[in-house]
């Protein structure tokens, strides 16, 4: 965006602001045009689209220093949060009814108050025992987090302790570990940064009670299809299939035998799939179906 | 992941009467909606009650997935319904989200489960700040906000370890009448994401309870019309739906 252009949408501000708005602040004055990036998701969020992947995008595409400024039909919240998270600091203009705009800049000064990312490089006294393993996750998207402590649990040796450093409390991991016999102690360190310490449960130390349980959960790969309309279901499930990767399965759901889904797997997958009954009626029957190696 | 029963789905029915109907139609969770006849509510008294009800859907083989509350009882008293109940409150719309986070960070620190209801088209911006709040996740799949599988995906994509109950509208005898709404891919991404939580079937309006009665075989299980079976009593009134019926 050129400088005849911002100025003129300095203009437009001043003119239809419809709520008192603080100047505009220096450090994003003196931000070059090259620097700027806009992006407008009016017309998305009119049309019911989920703009934040392109507000990522668009995050994506500024340049060190510079600034992004977002249109939008309500203030977005939310977004502060998630643009703080990343370092940049905001201004927000109300420049109609329905039309915000949010400038997005680094702030002119770094904060001197420790941040999660150093508080997490340094464990606390009493982690540093034999045997400890970490597994920070803090920059996984779900569901690899679980995934992966789950899998390093499988390893972790008797008296080992496996330390998960993550952003939150991994409210739907708890519940797992308690399953599979596995004690924790989760500490929450700053707003964004967790530490949870998972060890073998002593064979005399009963499970948490189910007062302080949630939901069990089952994490397999499941496709109910008794909620699908009957037209759909078919692709739905030949399309699950073909998502998999050799050796893969998933547990398919129904509320009769799928004898003919068996029929057309055979005709159109000869070789290429595995058919167990898990379990046959008389109100619901599960299927395994993998995908063969090779 | 299972699927399981809201309540609202016969919200007439004791706790028993929906332990008969979910385990008649092979479904594994009981979600109780404030307000149903199931009887339980925060309060001083609830405690007993609701750790009965619990003990009771868990004897059945069922999995208690939630309290659904739009109510403003205190705190203190969800979180007592919640540990009672060994079942996170589930705090639905009706009141603005921050209250409900600030809600939540108190039934949470006041030992109780908590998760926040996710609805309509802000539904992802909503989960950034309860996520970013440390706090549990549920959703609102409902095809008339728009094709729920493309809703889930940016849900499942950033809040998947977070999110554990997703409420279907509709489903059962409605399912029938969904065809496009995207429950397809709503489905195959909760598979292929191993979706750990549970899905809630319940009524998209009041205006289907009859056949809401019949799926879960409350009605026609004797006398004349009882030999339809397992026939869904549907009728829908949107003329798109309309093909095939008899005139």
């Amino acid at each position: 965006m050129n400088r005849r252009r911002m100025d003129a949408m300095k203009a437009t501000t001043t003119a239809r602001t419809t709520a008192p708005t603080a100047p505009r602040p220096e450090a994003l004055e003196v931000i070059a045009p090259d620097q700027l990036v806009e992006l407008d998701v009016r017309e998305d969020l009119r049309n019911g689209r989920e703009p934040f992947s392109l507000i990522m995008a668009a995050r994506q595409r500024v340049p060190e220093g510079g600034a992004l400024a977002v249109r939008a039909i309500f203030e977005p919240v939310p977004l502060y949060a998630v643009m703080g998270k990343q370092g940049f600091t905001h201004y927000t203009e109300q420049l109609g009814e329905e039309d915000w705009r949010v400038w997005f800049y680094p702030p002119a000064q770094a904060a001197a108050v420790p941040t999660a990312a150093a508080l997490a490089a340094t464990p606390p006294d009493d982690a540093m025992e034999p045997g400890l393993i970490v597994l920070d996750v803090r920059e996984m998207e779900p569901p690899e987090p679980m995934v992966l402590t789950l899998e390093a649990l499988e390893t972790l040796p008797p008296g080992g302790t496996l330390l998960q450093v993550n952003v939150r409390v991994p409210q739907f991991l708890l519940p797992l570990l308690e399953e599979r016999g596995f004690s924790y102690e989760v500490r929450q360190q700053a707003p964004d940064l967790v530490r949870v310490f998972i060890r073998h449960r002593p064979a005399d130390t009963p499970a948490h009670s189910h007062q302080s349980r949630g939901p069990e959960m089952t994490a397999t790969r499941t496709l109910d299809v008794r909620v699908i309309p009957p037209r759909e279901k078919h692709p739905t499930i030949f399309t699950t299939f073909s998502a998999l990767a050799p050796g893969e399965s998933f547990v398919l759901v129904n509320d009769h035998d799928p004898k003919p889904l068996r029929y057309q797997f055979e005709y159109e997958h000869a070789g290429q799939f595995g058919w167990e009954y898990l379990e046959e009626g008389p109100t619901v029957w599960r299927v395994q179906i993998s995908r063969s190696e090779g | 992941m299972r699927l399981g029963l809201s309540s609202e789905a016969a919200p007439d029915a004791s706790v028993d009467d929906l332990i008969r109907f979910a385990r008649r139609r092979g479904l594994a969770a009981l979600e109780f909606r404030e307000g149903d006849a199931h009887g339980l509510a925060a309060g001083s008294s609830v405690p007993a009650g609701a750790a009965a009800a619990a003990d009771a859907v868990r004897a059945a083989g069922l999995t208690l997935t939630g309290y659904r509350t739009h109510q403003l009882e205190d705190e203190e008293s969800l979180a007592r319904l919640s540990e009672a109940l060994g079942a996170p409150v589930l705090l639905a719309g009706g009141v603005p989200l921050a209250t409900r986070v600030v809600r939540a960070k108190r039934i949470r620190d006041a030992g109780g489960q908590v998760a926040i209801v996710l609805q309509g088209d802000s539904a992802v911006w909503d989960g950034i700040v309860c996520h970013d709040a440390g706090l549990a996740l549920a959703w609102e799949a409902d095809p008339h906000v728009g094709p729920v599988g493309v809703r889930a995906a940016p849900l499942l994509e950033r809040f998947g370890d977070s999110l554990g109950h997703i409420r279907l509208i509709g489903g059962g005898p409605e399912t029938a009448l969904q065809d496009g709404a995207g429950i397809g891919d709503l489905m195959r991404h909760l598979a292929l994401t191993s979706y750990p939580g549970t899905v809630v079937l319940a009524p998209s309006t009041p205006r289907y309870g009859v056949a809401w009665q019949h799926w879960l075989g409350r009605r026609g299980g004797t006398g004349c019309g009882s030999s339809g079976g397992e026939r869904s009593a549907l009728v829908s009134l949107d003329p798109r739906h309309q093909t095939g019926v008899r005139k």
